[in-house]
């Protein structure tokens, strides 16, 4: 309210005053001397494409933008989430197999713009999973790299023993899956690679800190979907285990492995596909039968209770107690990508749910049972998508943390 | 005052001399100075030497609004919207305010809004507007303009 702004604070000498003033009169926007520390509150909020951009106004901030203390509190206050958008065909010659785009864009605006990334697609590659801003892609199945999109910046990882005997045929007969997650009682991040061929199976973790690769023990039955969920420092599986099908998880800390019943569904026989998801801190999963798809999610809680008895999975009772069903999804025909798996990608604190329904996104609120399907342009129908956060974390120098 | 027996107040004094009576459930937002007053100094006046009364009375606005349970959350959004309507100098002012009692909440705000006002600018506008002398020379900024284009040209293209 017309108050002139106060820099008789200690920190402005008099001849700094003078200087303000002067400054004053040309442009309102003059911003006096600000210790270190608000720089940092205030860089800290800023998004990546601004920082790369603003690394060049001082040598002061070049070297603050680069400290791995900014780049943990930037991760921590950063709330830029991307979706990054993949075509999940080996076959097509399109040279554009990734876009992004803005994930607040896409649920609340009616239209989003997509953009391409490029990315050295010349074998196929999939999208294995994010963390902290990192993405972990595999190409031609065992091509491990770590790539940053928001800096830009990659590492292609090293291959573990198993790859050094590989021929043409296990390419075509070998089957990979893959899970990438961090590790927090250590802070490392680790990649879990399952390996299966003829009679051979293999379980192998990948850790940054030691850059190498570890045996680890047997998967219990076999995994049936393409790459693992990571939440809250487990890794999950749709796996098949003596004609059974259930929920595997890998504890990334204890590396041990667990077997979950599924839910009591409404029509054991009869849905078409189960697909994992995260749903905030939780995992979700939807069910899609034929005339609608219910999604489950499985709460923390439960399952710390069953983390120390091992070999418990056969007692359904406690597992009963884990899965909160938490609505059910009316199915609408007229929407395209009916026969596509449903994937649920996001939960909103409105309890908004945003699905990829085959090949468009869909968001969904339990409350009014409304649908609506956010338009993006520019877009290559893609049937994949993974949400990363922005972040300058980088890929290269984890290994020497 | 509705009820005059048993609200605790605590005494502030800025700058400029000037005191605020604040209620403690209000004061004690201000994590940094929380233990003057939690230490059974009752009536005695805190001082605050670095914030002047127009900046600390907007603090405490903010604080007792905040403080208030009775505000809904759109009430409170549409209010911390307002609240950073102001010159960029008294903002600049509540931020080192909110730096200096430790109020989160009211850090968060404030940094935010600046993030987002500087966010489009230039390396050459931002360094104008924070007052950045501590530059690179002409060689080494254009080193380090050459290495951000190589390496991100495509995303700014639209910079």
């Amino acid at each position: 309210m017309g108050c002139k702004p106060n820099f008789d604070s200690p920190i402005n000498s008099p001849s700094k005053k003078i200087k303000f003033t002067k400054h004053q009169t040309q442009t309102q926007e003059l911003i006096p001397h600000l210790p270190q520390e608000i720089i940092e509150e205030i860089l800290s909020r800023l998004p990546v494409k601004s920082l790369l951009k603003f690394s060049c106004v001082s040598k002061s901030w070049l070297s603050l933008i680069s400290t791995p203390n900014f780049i943990e509190t930037h991760l921590q206050n950063s709330s830029h989430h991307r979706i990054l958008l993949t075509i999940d065909d080996p076959y097509t010659d399109s040279p554009d197999y990734l876009q992004n785009c803005s994930l607040h864009s896409l649920l609340y605006n009616p239209v989003t713009d997509a953009m391409n990334i490029p990315w050295d697609w010349d074998e196929f590659s999939v999208v294995v999973g994010s963390c902290n801003g990192l993405v972990c892609i595999a190409k031609r199945f065992d091509k491990l790299f770590l790539w940053n999109p928001s800096t830009r910046k990659s590492r292609r990882l090293p291959f573990s023993v198993v790859e050094m005997f590989f021929n043409d045929d296990i390419y075509e007969f070998g089957y990979f899956t893959y899970g990438f997650g961090f590790d927090e009682s250590t802070n490392d991040y680790k990649i879990v690679k399952y390996f299966c061929y003829e009679h051979l199976t293999l379980v192998m973790i990948y850790s940054f800190k030691t850059d190498s690769w570890k045996h680890i023990e047997d998967f219990p039955g076999r995994p049936i979907k393409n790459t693992a969920k990571f939440v809250n420092g487990k890794f999950y599986w749709i796996a098949s285990h003596l004609l059974r099908i259930n929920i595997v998880s890998l504890d990334i800390e204890t590396q041990r492995f667990e077997e979950i019943e599924l839910p009591q569904l409404s029509e054991p026989d009869n849905y078409k596909h189960l697909t994992l998801g995260v749903s905030g801190e939780c995992l979700s999963m939807l069910i899609n039968y034929e005339k609608y798809g219910d999604l489950w999610i499985l709460k923390e809680r439960a399952w710390s209770k069953v983390v120390n008895i091992p070999f418990i999975v056969d007692d359904t009772k406690i597992f009963e107690q884990s899965w909160n069903k938490l609505f059910t999804i009316p199915f609408d025909i007229s929407y395209p990508g009916i026969f596509e798996e449903w994937t649920p990608l996001y939960m909103l604190n409105n309890g908004e749910i945003l699905l990829l329904f085959g090949t468009i996104f869909i968001v969904y609120n339990p409350k009014d049972k409304g649908l609506r399907c956010p338009i993006i342009n520019n877009f290559t129908p893609c049937l994949k998508a993974n949400i990363y956060v922005e972040s300058l974390v980088s890929p290269m120098d984890m290994g020497h943390t | 005052m509705s009820s005059t027996e048993a609200k605790k107040m605590v005494v502030l004094k800025s700058f400029d001399g000037v005191t605020f009576e604040v209620e403690e459930s209000v004061a004690v937002q201000f994590e940094s100075i929380r233990h003057m007053f939690e230490d059974n100094l009752a009536g005695s006046v805190i001082p605050l030497s670095n914030i002047k009364s127009e900046i600390l009375s907007k603090v405490i606005d903010y604080c007792k609004r905040h403080a208030d349970d009775t505000t809904d959350e759109e009430d409170l959004k549409a209010f911390d919207a307002d609240f950073v309507k102001v010159e960029h100098g008294t903002l600049f002012d509540i931020i080192r305010a909110a730096n200096y009692l430790n109020i989160k909440s009211l850090l968060d705000l404030t940094c935010q809004t600046v993030a987002d006002m500087i966010k489009g600018k230039t390396p050459a506008e931002i360094r104008e507007l924070f007052n950045i002398s501590d530059e690179f020379t002409p060689e080494e900024e254009e080193e380090a303009s050459i290495i951000t284009r190589f390496i991100y040209m495509d995303r700014y293209a639209d910079c």
